[in-house]
């Protein structure tokens, strides 16, 4: 991390970069990444945090000190509002901070702000949420509102759920192109990995049981693990080191010590075994994404992994078991949201209606009940579905691959009229066919920004690694980056080609 | 049609003649059912609540009568993003509990949630265990007058106690108190095996009774610690049993026996009639003795229930499957719980009638008395004495003395030594002093042992002792802080030996600083 070396040598305050990323923010306002972050708070952070660099040793003091992350709005803030995305919860403050946010600020890292995401991070390409939907910086072009094009800013590219963050990531990235940072998520069906992948990024899923899931609002329990989006493999590495460990408020995280992973200098992917799954040449799957996909396994050919095709029989299972799985925990979850505990304004002046809360996405209707009321029908069935996905993986893992390489998604970023064509439901079965059933197996996944399309978007490729053993996993990404030489969003360009069409 | 009019006026009279009887005698319920050719089929579900400093999933204080709302944690007010954490000593307890009720334990459990809406149940749905309960088939061996009779258990499990509404009927509003939400209950269901009130209120006796030596459960029911539903049903002997009522939430024996003779009768008069009993649940109305459907008939409930995904299996281990890495404190071990557990009250019984030769109603009594059990072995231990005396003493002086005393009746403790019982019974038995002395109370009265608490009385003492000795009084007055306490002390000492120690001493004290206090 190339800024937390300039904050070291004291070249730059943690003041001056969080003042950079704020001006970012500002200036990107448009793309609508942030849901909610106050200036005069990450002031007082950040000067904390240049009063530890003055009075600490640099070498005692965490690498994550005075770095800006952004972290969905989803995961509880102690002080500062957690929405969900949602009109439900909007202005809601939590009591308590998530874990991992609090090891975050323990660390002093400086939080920027709550970052979008569809309701309830219900959906794959935040054009749910109740603060509007947010845009792909590869793409869009920030305009004045008033400007005489306000039709044409309607073919924004969607970047997925998450992927405020993203473009959050990148406003924080200051002007000489340093570098720069990293986003907390979360993953239930693929959602840091996903607009992660749109926004060409690193984003890493980790092993189910691995980090804390307290604070972090419910989606699907069985399924949702906090996830990581950096720029750089090294930061996610750094993250994960930090965010890992057994936690007593979440009875579902792993008794068992971690070593900190450390990335060696030479990097080689020489004995490896890398397994292609043949059913992950799924219907829709774009010409370019299956190019970049057999570009990257000849690519672990030469470097002297071996790349075998592999199967894994019930993938196209997963995504029908998933939604049945999903419906069932979103409804009961969603139990708890009557309208009487939350959302105390609107109910006031307002006849209470659930569906006014429940804006995009169905989850007080029927359908969703209706999996759970036919418990041995679908529930039963779909737990077993579940089991023989996992098994796919368990079998494939023992017949010595180390891990599987495959899409993230279909193609690069969609538009957002073609999102608004369908529902949340449809758009989500396409947007996670590959990545949910990583989720479903519980392992660990991590997406790496690949190339460009002909349409200048990025396009990423997806890594499942065994279960706990995201070291190889980071390891064989890092090598993978470094072979690929994957350009940054220049956000010089981004701003100055912008401001150029305004005029 | 006159035929039926008159046949209609006919069961109308007998209806009303029956609630006649069955107010005269109530007990005999079950004999009419019996003769008019029904049987009653009772089973009971109850709720115990578990004694333990936190709740089952959150580390918020389970106390009674603590503030409203100030027992609860962000788990137990369901705030987004709050996971479950099982409470070990609940599963303990509840391992207990299943041990003593002779049931087989799953070590492999799971637990579930099921889904409902209402008001003090703020996430919607409780975690309780559907699929794989704690424990299941056991048995418990109770005395009905005088014979022994077995009622098998169905399962234990464990669940979260619900919050509670406060309705306030003046102002129309209801408020929720938090503080019960989330506490521990074990879940006991019998098997339909009872067969009266008083054969079910004899069992949930028993049951009391082992969930007290085991203290699993305070089992105060007047303070809602355990709950009991009970199912009734009517059918003719070997047909199959007849569609049942629910009757919830009855929180005292009394009620508990009373609303199950109701509900006899009531249905045993829907069936002579020719009706149909509906399958609902009703509640008992224990000012007018009768139990009335539920507002909300909840009649077919679809739970919805799922696996709770934020909590693992629970699982249970024996010495030879206990797990040699990790935390051995993390894991419960059933063997050694086992080696813990008391001698089972029927057990007890047995034991006094088989060892010594107690009548089965003298053992009873002696079972049925916290800390007697003990206290008879031990007087029993210390020195020959024989078991008539023993069994007489501590059913009848030291009851006597018992019912006055307070650290009796809250927590079970028995406010004299071991040593002076056992004296007083040698002496007994050595013809030294009368039986009728015995009476220990009436034994204080008459020799003025009695602690006197009369405030106008001791004033006048301590006038006295300050007549006597005018400087002490004089010292009082010049002094001050702990010096002053000290001649203070020197008046309540004197004021104590003068009346051979008649008052109360604290009290004592407080009136003479307080005469003091006044004069400055």
């Amino acid at each position: 991390m190339l800024v937390a070396a300039l904050l070291r040598s004291k070249e730059l305050s943690s003041i001056e970069l969080c003042q950079l990323c704020l001006e970012r923010i500002e200036a990107t306002k448009e793309l609508n990444q942030y849901i909610c972050y106050y200036p005069h708070r990450i002031e007082k952070l950040a000067k904390k945090a240049d009063d530890n660099f003055k009075k600490k040793n640099p070498e005692e003091l965490s690498p994550l000190n005075g770095i800006p992350v952004a972290v969905k709005d989803n995961f509880c803030t102690q002080e500062i509002p957690t929405s969900c995305g949602s009109r439900m919860l909007h202005g809601y403050r939590s009591p308590y901070t998530a874990t991992v946010v609090n090891k975050l600020l323990n660390h002093g890292a400086i939080l920027m702000g709550k970052t979008n995401l569809d309701e309830f991070a219900m959906g794959c390409g935040t054009v749910d949420s109740f603060y509007g939907p947010t845009r792909n910086p590869w793409k869009y072009k920030i305009r004045n509102m008033d400007s005489k094009n306000s039709k044409s800013s309607r073919n924004l590219l969607n970047c997925s759920d998450n992927d405020c963050y993203v473009a959050k990531t990148r406003e924080h990235l200051n002007s000489d192109d340093k570098d720069w940072y990293i986003t907390g998520g979360s993953d239930t069906g693929g959602s840091t990995r996903n607009p992660a992948a749109l926004c060409g990024v690193v984003g890493l899923k980790p092993t189910y049981g691995r980090l804390s899931r307290y604070g972090l609002i419910p989606l699907v329990n069985s399924m949702d693990v906090p996830g990581i989006i950096t720029r750089k493999v090294d930061d996610a590495v750094l993250l994960l080191n930090i965010l890992s460990g057994r936690d007593q408020f979440d009875s579902t995280t792993v008794n068992r010590l971690y070593d900190s992973i450390t990335l060696p200098k030479h990097l080689s992917v020489k004995g490896l075994h890398i397994g292609i799954p043949k059913e992950y040449h799924a219907p829709g799957l774009s010409e370019e994404t299956v190019q970049c996909w057999q570009r990257v396994a000849d690519m672990f050919a030469d470097g002297g992994a071996q790349v075998s095709q592999v199967s894994l029989p019930h993938t196209q299972l997963s995504i029908v078991c998933y939604h049945i799985l999903n419906s069932c925990e979103v409804a009961s979850n969603m139990a708890r949201y009557d309208g009487i505990e939350y959302a105390l304004g609107f109910l006031s002046s307002h006849k209470f209606n659930a569906s006014v809360f429940f804006s995009g996405t169905v989850l007080m209707e029927e359908e969703n009940l209706e999996a759970l009321r036919n418990y041995d029908k679908y529930f039963i069935q779909a737990l077993k579905i579940r089991r023989l996905i996992a098994d796919d993986f368990d079998k494939v893992f023992s017949q010595g691959i180390d891990m599987l390489l495959t899409p993230t998604l279909l193609g690069d970023a969609p538009h957002y009229d073609w999102f608004s064509q369908a529902d949340n439901r449809t758009r989500t079965q396409e947007q996670d066919v590959f990545t949910q059933p990583v989720n479903m197996a519980g392992v660990p996944a991590i997406t790496m920004p690949t190339a460009l399309s002909s349409n200048h978007l990025p396009i990423g490729l997806q890594l499942i690694g065994q279960m706990f053993k995201e070291n190889t996993l980071l390891l064989t990404a890092k090598w993978m980056e470094e072979q690929l030489q994957f350009p940054d969003l220049n956000m010089k360009t981004f701003l100055h080609s912008s401001e150029q069409e305004n005029n | 049609m006159r035929g039926i009019n008159s046949l209609l006026t006919y069961s109308r009279i007998r209806k009303y003649l029956s609630r006649f009887i069955q107010c005269r005698h109530r007990s005999t319920a079950v004999e009419v059912a019996k003769n008019r050719g029904w049987e009653p089929v009772i089973g009971l579900e109850i709720h115990a609540q578990i004694t333990s400093k936190s709740k089952l999933f959150s580390t918020a204080g389970t106390e009674y009568k603590a503030p409203v709302n100030s027992q609860v944690a962000f788990m137990d007010s369901a705030l987004p993003g709050t996971l479950p954490v099982l409470n070990q000593r609940c599963v303990e307890a509840g391992v207990l509990t299943a041990l003593a009720l002779k049931s087989d334990i799953n070590y492999e459990s799971y637990f579930d949630r099921k889904h409902y809406f209402y008001a003090d149940m703020p996430s919607g749905y409780q975690i309780t265990q559907q699929r794989r309960p704690l424990a299941k088939s056991g048995h418990v061996t109770y005395l009905l007058d005088k014979t022994q009779r077995q009622a098998r258990i169905i399962q234990l499990q464990l669940e979260q106690d619900s919050g509670k509404s406060l309705h306030d009927t003046n102002q129309h509003i209801s408020l929720i108190d938090l503080n019960r939400a989330g506490v521990g209950l074990m879940e006991i269901v019998t098997e339909p095996d009872f067969t009266s009130g008083t054969d079910a209120r004899a069992f949930v006796k028993e049951l009391i009774l082992i969930l007290t030596l085991l203290e699993t459960c305070r089992c105060k029911m007047e303070e809602g610690n355990l709950r009991v539903d009970a199912s009734i049903s009517l059918h003719k002997p070997n047909t199959p049993l007849g569609t049942r009522c629910e009757v919830k939430n009855l929180n005292s024996l009394g009620f508990l026996e009373k609303a199950i003779e109701y509900e006899i009768n009531r249905q045993l008069d829907v069936l002579t009639e020719g009706g149909e009993v509906e399958n609902e649940t009703r509640m008992f109305l224990s000012d007018e003795g009768r139990t009335v459907p539920m507002r909300d008939k909840e009649k077919v409930h679809d739970y919805r229930f799922m696996p709770e995904p934020n909590l693992l299996p629970l699982r249970l281990y024996t010495n030879s499957t206990l797990p040699s890495e990790g935390d051995s404190s993390q894991n419960i071990n059933v063997d050694l719980l086992k080696e813990w557990l008391p001698v089972d009250p029927m057990e007890r019984r047995n034991r006094l009638v088989h060892d010594f030769q107690l009548s089965m109603l003298h053992a009873n009594q002696i079972v049925n008395m916290p800390g007697y059990w003990e206290l008879f072995y031990n007087l029993k231990k210390a020195s020959e004495r024989s078991t008539k005396h023993i069994t007489s003493v501590l059913l009848k002086e030291l009851a006597e003395v018992l019912k006055f005393s307070a650290s009796y009746e809250l927590n079970s403790e028995i406010p004299i030594k071991l040593e002076q019982l056992g004296d007083v019974i040698d002496l007994l038995l050595k013809e030294c002093i009368i039986n009728s002395e015995l009476d220990v109370v009436k034994a204080i009265a008459t020799r003025g042992l009695r602690l006197s608490r009369d405030a106008t009385e001791m004033e006048a003492a301590v006038d006295e002792v300050l007549k006597e000795s005018r400087d002490l009084e004089d010292k009082i007055k010049k002094t001050s802080g702990k010096k002053q306490q000290r001649y203070l002390s020197a008046v309540v000492k004197e004021v104590m030996r003068k009346s051979n120690n008649k008052y109360d001493a604290v009290l004592l004290l407080d009136i003479v600083t307080e005469r003091f206090k006044d004069d400055k």
